[in-house]
């Protein structure tokens, strides 16, 4: 598949040097089957939906509907999984065999402006997925006069 | 022609920068005064007036960070590595800009859309003021070694 030819060989990992190879493989490998599991799992429930629709029996289904609210999740962390897998997998190389990470990081930052930069954005996002979830459960709160 | 290839690409970052100020300054302005302006419909009015527009005056900001970033990446590099923690603050002040003038007439509490007004208005002039820090500290001049890094911790003054 790497090489668009079933019968091509494809490179072992023994084959590159221990200091060419990514830190964590295990972190790489995890997190690309979650995202591959997630996605088949998606298209297993569209098609359930699907079928149920064409038999109109959708919307009664109350597990289901249940089911559904939940795995609004899931493309999120499918989402987040992959972008594990790119950023682990293309260690060590920031391009690949022309700029290792380690040669890529800037002098002039110190680590704690970018742990600082770090959490900042952690808050704001907390912030705005709390605003979200606080604003969305009041619109669609049958009770609320909005 | 006669203009250098890099000369022109002097003159667009200028342009666009120069422009980035006029139309965001316009809204930045108009954030910065929205506290001092006491009654409901004249904040409405404000906000109305830099409503259409405010959203595609930021981009020219983009614009100009971008071609700073393909037509002269060793001042890009140098600039963005010494202020990141102004630019940091700027982006998060970006953010809640933003949100402020969205959430602000989501909920009829007059709390909320007080505490959303703060958050614009005190928004609107970090971003003027983290990008007048950068901007300043660069016309005094970078002190940078041979590979561009920044030599002292820069500070507001």
């Amino acid at each position: 598949m790497l090489h668009q030819d079933f019968n091509a060989p494809v490179t072992g990992l023994k084959a590159f040097k221990k200091a060419d190879r990514p830190g964590s493989l295990n972190i790489t490998f995890q997190s690309y089957h979650i995202m591959i599991a997630i996605g088949m799992l998606l298209i297993g429930l569209t098609s359930l939906a699907a079928y149920l629709h064409w038999k109109n029996k959708l919307f009664t289904n109350k597990k289901l509907m249940l089911v559904f609210v939940w795995a609004v999740l899931l493309p999120q962390i499918a989402n987040q999984a992959g972008w594990f897998t790119a950023e682990t997998g293309r260690q060590p190389w920031v391009v690949y065999n022309l700029l290792r990470t380690s040669d890529a990081l800037s002098q002039s930052v110190k680590a704690e402006q970018v742990m600082f930069s770090l959490i900042l954005f952690t808050l704001v996002y907390l912030l705005l997925f709390t605003l979200f979830i606080y604003l969305l459960n009041k619109k669609n709160n049958p009770w609320s006069r909005a | 022609m006669g203009i250098e290839y890099s000369t022109w690409w002097f003159l667009i970052i200028g342009a666009t920068f120069t422009g980035y100020a006029i139309l965001d300054g316009f809204d930045l302005g108009a954030g910065a005064i929205h506290l001092l302006l006491k009654k409901e419909e004249s904040r409405r009015i404000a906000l109305n007036a830099i409503g259409p527009v405010w959203d595609g005056n930021e981009v020219w900001l983009v614009i100009g960070g971008g071609a700073l970033f393909a037509g002269f990446p060793k001042v890009y590099a140098a600039v963005f590595s010494a202020f990141y923690i102004p630019f940091m603050l700027f982006l998060v002040a970006l953010i809640v800009r933003a949100i402020s003038i969205e959430f602000r007439s989501k909920e009829p509490m007059r709390w909320w859309r007080r505490m959303w007004d703060v958050c614009y208005s005190i928004s609107s002039i970090v971003i003027a003021l983290a990008l007048g820090v950068v901007l300043g500290n660069v016309l005094l001049g970078l002190a940078i070694d041979g590979q561009g890094n920044y030599q002292a911790v820069p500070s507001i003054f």
